[in-house]
């Protein structure tokens, strides 16, 4: 590896600004650099956007692109805002480039799969919650289940699940998660410990009455840290869902969270 | 322990998490232009060489994953550090949000680090439609900052722009290179037109540590001028 002692940014030079024709043409040149393409597509998307979003979107969509390509354009959507009637589509297309790529072996892959769950959660409806089920598999050469815990606390964000829409198998398992991980035989800081906070927090956003006894398990450890960051993503939580919809205080999840989150210490 | 610029001839045990910081390349400079946590206990001297460090370079370096990415391996010469007593819990607990933000690393190539980087604010979470959470952008004064706020210790108070000075073009090109005289640049990092700007220097960390333990743990320091950019004052 390669040692440097260079930490300061190093930004590139002002570039005269292509016109519109020649950057839609370096976007589209499959046979371009990744790197140009990319420069040239993130111009469009503040000159040309709503032409550039649905071109996003459509690449995204094919199965024959160049996998630094596909990569290059599954990080950008991390980056750009979609509007409502493709938010189902480029959810469905990230959800099946993650499950395609969670048993690659290729170097940096992880990344790929972790951002197309991030932002997958952040576009499908909370009622299919339960597609993150199978992220929650033991390792495959990629662990995603640190990941996918926190996307289903994210999928709930905005607001509390609606009773009966949650299949019991995506709960049992987060519960599972979050009593093996928070038992003081093996918790440890770290990936252990952050997949122990993403499961209490999932459970909580699950709207789980299970919860007390996370918490109570949490309480147990004796962790002042692990406690305080917990309390940190539940009060989040709670003023997600708040802030949205006034009337949600008489809703169980958050009446669960709120009463739950007064016995964290 | 609290903060001190190291000494040429003396090398003194630094331990890991320990914040360290680094001079700008202009002879004598006391402008301190990152900072980085300290990857492990280490015996350091004035101007160590290529000590591994978790930060944000950029590229984002805080853990295997993000570490594996990149062609450099994370490394800074230090000059000055800012120690605060930490126990095994603290530990834990920073070494738990390092396995979260390493899951938040974004793509590495030539220019692709300077997308998860931000000067303004600090540490910036970057957000979907509805308004959920999808990872961090961070200067490196933010990425330290964050990982100690994750155990309970809030070095500086930024919670108010009025809490920081303002800082002029000049400062920020001496801190981040002369690239940011490009606007287009600075709008992409948070700080658009002429400045001045109330932004975090890294020397505001450094004195922030310069605090008793006791200090440290219960009050967050507020820099009073961008003087504190630089350590020690003269």
């Amino acid at each position: 590896m390669e040692t440097t002692t260079t930490t300061t940014p190093t930004l590139p030079p002002e570039a005269d600004s292509p016109a519109v024709s020649e950057l839609w043409s370096a976007t589209r040149d499959p046979v371009s650099r990744v790197s140009r393409r990319l420069d040239a597509l993130q111009t469009l998307l503040e000159s040309d956007p709503v032409a550039a979003v649905e071109f996003v979107v459509d690449e995204l969509s094919r199965d024959d692109l160049a996998e630094g390509w596909r990569d290059a354009l599954v990080f950008l959507v991390e980056d750009i805002h979609l509007p409502e009637p493709l938010r189902q589509r480029v959810g469905d297309r990230l959800l099946a480039i993650a499950a395609s790529l969670r048993g690659s072996a290729k170097l940096g892959v992880e990344k790929v799969v972790w951002s197309a769950l991030r932002r997958a959660a952040s576009l499908l409806p909370p009622a299919q919650a339960e597609r993150f089920l199978p992220f929650l598999d033991c390792p495959s050469l990629v662990d995603t289940r640190s990941v996918a815990l926190r996307c289903l606390e994210r999928v709930f964000e905005p607001a509390p699940p609606v009773e009966g829409h949650l299949v019991t198998a995506l709960r049992e398992r987060v519960t599972q998660f979050a009593f093996k991980f928070l038992d003081p035989d093996v918790f440890a800081g770290g990936e252990n410990a952050l997949i122990a906070q993403n499961a209490v927090c999932a459970l909580a956003a699950l709207g789980d009455p299970r919860l007390g006894g996370v918490i109570d398990r949490v309480n147990q450890l004796g962790r002042s840290w692990m406690n305080r960051q917990v309390r940190a993503r539940l009060e989040h939580l709670l003023e997600s869902w708040r802030s949205r919809d006034a009337s949600v205080s008489n809703h169980p999840a958050f009446q669960n969270l709120e009463d739950r989150l007064r016995t964290l210490r | 322990m609290s903060a001190q610029r190291l000494r040429p001839d003396t090398r003194q045990r630094v331990p890991r998490f320990a914040v360290v910081g680094q001079y700008g390349e202009a002879p004598a400079s006391r402008f301190v232009q990152h900072v980085a946590l300290l990857r492990s206990d280490q015996e350091l001297g004035y101007a160590t060489p290529d000590v591994r460090v978790w930060h944000m370079g950029p590229p984002l370096v805080a853990g295997t994953i993000s570490e594996a990415a990149t062609v450099h391996e994370a490394t800074c010469t230090v000059h000055m550090i800012g120690v605060v007593d930490l126990d095994a819990q603290d530990v834990e607990g920073i070494e738990t949000w390092l396995a979260e933000v390493d899951t938040e690393d974004r793509p590495s190539g030539k220019l692709a680090p300077l997308r998860q980087y931000t000067i303004h604010p600090a540490v910036l979470w970057v957000t979907a439609e509805n308004g959920t959470r999808l990872y961090r952008r961070f200067s490196c004064v933010g990425f330290v900052l964050d990982g100690y706020r994750a155990i309970g210790i809030n070095l500086i108070d930024d919670s108010r722009a009025e809490n920081l000075p303002a800082v002029n073009l000049e400062t920020v090109a001496d801190a981040y290179g002369e690239g940011v005289r490009n606007e287009r640049l600075r709008n992409a990092f948070g700080i658009p037109g002429d400045g001045p700007w109330p932004i975090l220097l890294a020397g505001y960390l450094i004195h922030a540590l310069n605090r008793s333990d006791a200090e440290i743990r219960t009050s967050a320091y507020l820099p009073s001028s961008a003087a504190k950019g630089e350590f020690p004052l003269e």
